[in-house]
């Protein structure tokens, strides 16, 4: 190995754990079966590719074989599909907000219900503190 | 600080027989022909290199099924970047530097995730019989194994491939002092805890 004899002064435990060291580290052939493995996949990759290639060379006019009237056809029925599927969305998401809105007047009624019922039961109370403390008789 | 040692003449024996496998540069005309879409001149160029490619990122992941995947789509993108490359040597720095930098990414990947520990990852049958002993062959992958990632790569580099701190550095690219220094301290822990196993066994 290079620089071996810039270091003769070395520890001989060192020197035979790195030789050690050296052995265990040898690279290892992984086997034929690797080669094969890799040449197989690099066929299939320039397969792909030679096909991806094929068809971008391809005029549009071969790409779809469909005569222009059909094609038009069809990018109308397509922008209709469209069309269909964003306005269900919208509907689906109005009537969403709507139903949230709902839930939040709702809510809203309920509380202010509470609130009501409280300050009437809050006042009763302070009638009747104010009757004991006036020593009026409570007549209810 | 000098960072390699001198061998004793099993070790220079051993070391001969890895120079002579150590990877060679495919021919320029190979390459030509391989990049002309010649699928044996790639082949070739597989065969010359996947000892090296695949064990660079066995000794980074530790983990063989990973390393094996890892090995093969840098193959593949060395095959979509044939293009580029201008040489044999050009090659073989290519895929060490993909190799590494890849592996690194999935060790450290590999970190963040919780995995079955890397000592309880069998070698290979093939890998045992080689060394001269084999149990302090496989406790010194395992040291080298439970470093980080980097200085993993480092150690990998340096002993596998037989690069110097300065080769190391511009196929990991990063300063040569980092490398040294990754180096020092990484031989520092695996001679450390080697000296312990050896005393203990």
């Amino acid at each position: 190995m290079r620089n071996d004899h810039l270091d003769e002064t070395r520890d001989p435990r060192d020197r035979a754990i790195d030789d050690a060291l050296g052995q265990a580290l040898r690279a290892e052939d992984p086997g034929a079966a690797f080669t094969q493995r890799v040449l197989a996949r690099a066929r299939e990759e320039r397969a792909a590719k030679r096909q991806t290639e094929e068809v971008l060379a391809m005029p549009p006019a071969e790409v779809s074989a469909a005569p222009p009237q059909v094609r038009a056809r069809r990018f109308t029925a397509t922008r209709k599909l469209i069309a269909a599927i964003a306005a269900s969305l919208t509907l689906a998401a109005a009537g969403e907000q709507w139903m949230q809105y709902r839930r939040y007047v709702a809510e809203g009624e309920r509380a202010r219900a509470q609130v009501l019922a409280a300050l009437r039961l809050t006042n009763e109370k302070l009638d009747l503190v104010h009757d004991k403390i006036t020593g009026r008789e409570h007549v209810r | 600080m000098l960072l390699k040692t001198t061998m004793t003449p099993d070790a220079a024996a051993g070391a001969a027989a890895a120079a002579a496998a150590r990877t060679v540069p495919i021919d320029d005309d190979r390459l030509s022909r391989a990049r002309a879409g010649d699928g044996a001149a790639f082949a070739d160029l597989v065969r010359r290199h996947q000892a090296m490619v695949f064990s660079v990122a066995l000794r980074i992941v530790g983990n063989r099924a990973l390393a094996e995947e890892l090995a093969q789509d840098v193959f593949l993108q060395l095959h979509r970047s044939l293009a580029t490359l201008e040489s044999g040597a050009h090659v073989v720095h290519w895929l060490r530097r993909v190799v590494s930098h890849r592996a690194i990414d999935s060790a450290r990947q590999r970190a963040r995730r919780p995995q079955a520990s890397l000592e309880h990852v069998a070698e290979p049958a093939g890998a045992a019989s080689r060394d001269g002993d084999p149990l302090m062959a496989r406790r010194l992958r395992s040291l080298v194994a439970s470093l980080p990632p980097a200085p993993r790569a480092v150690v990998t580099l340096r002993f596998q491939e037989d690069l110097d701190p300065s080769e190391i550095a511009r196929v990991l690219e990063m300063p040569v002092n980092t490398v040294k220094s990754h180096l020092r301290r990484a031989l520092a822990v695996l001679r450390g805890r080697a000296k312990e196993l050896m005393e203990s066994a």
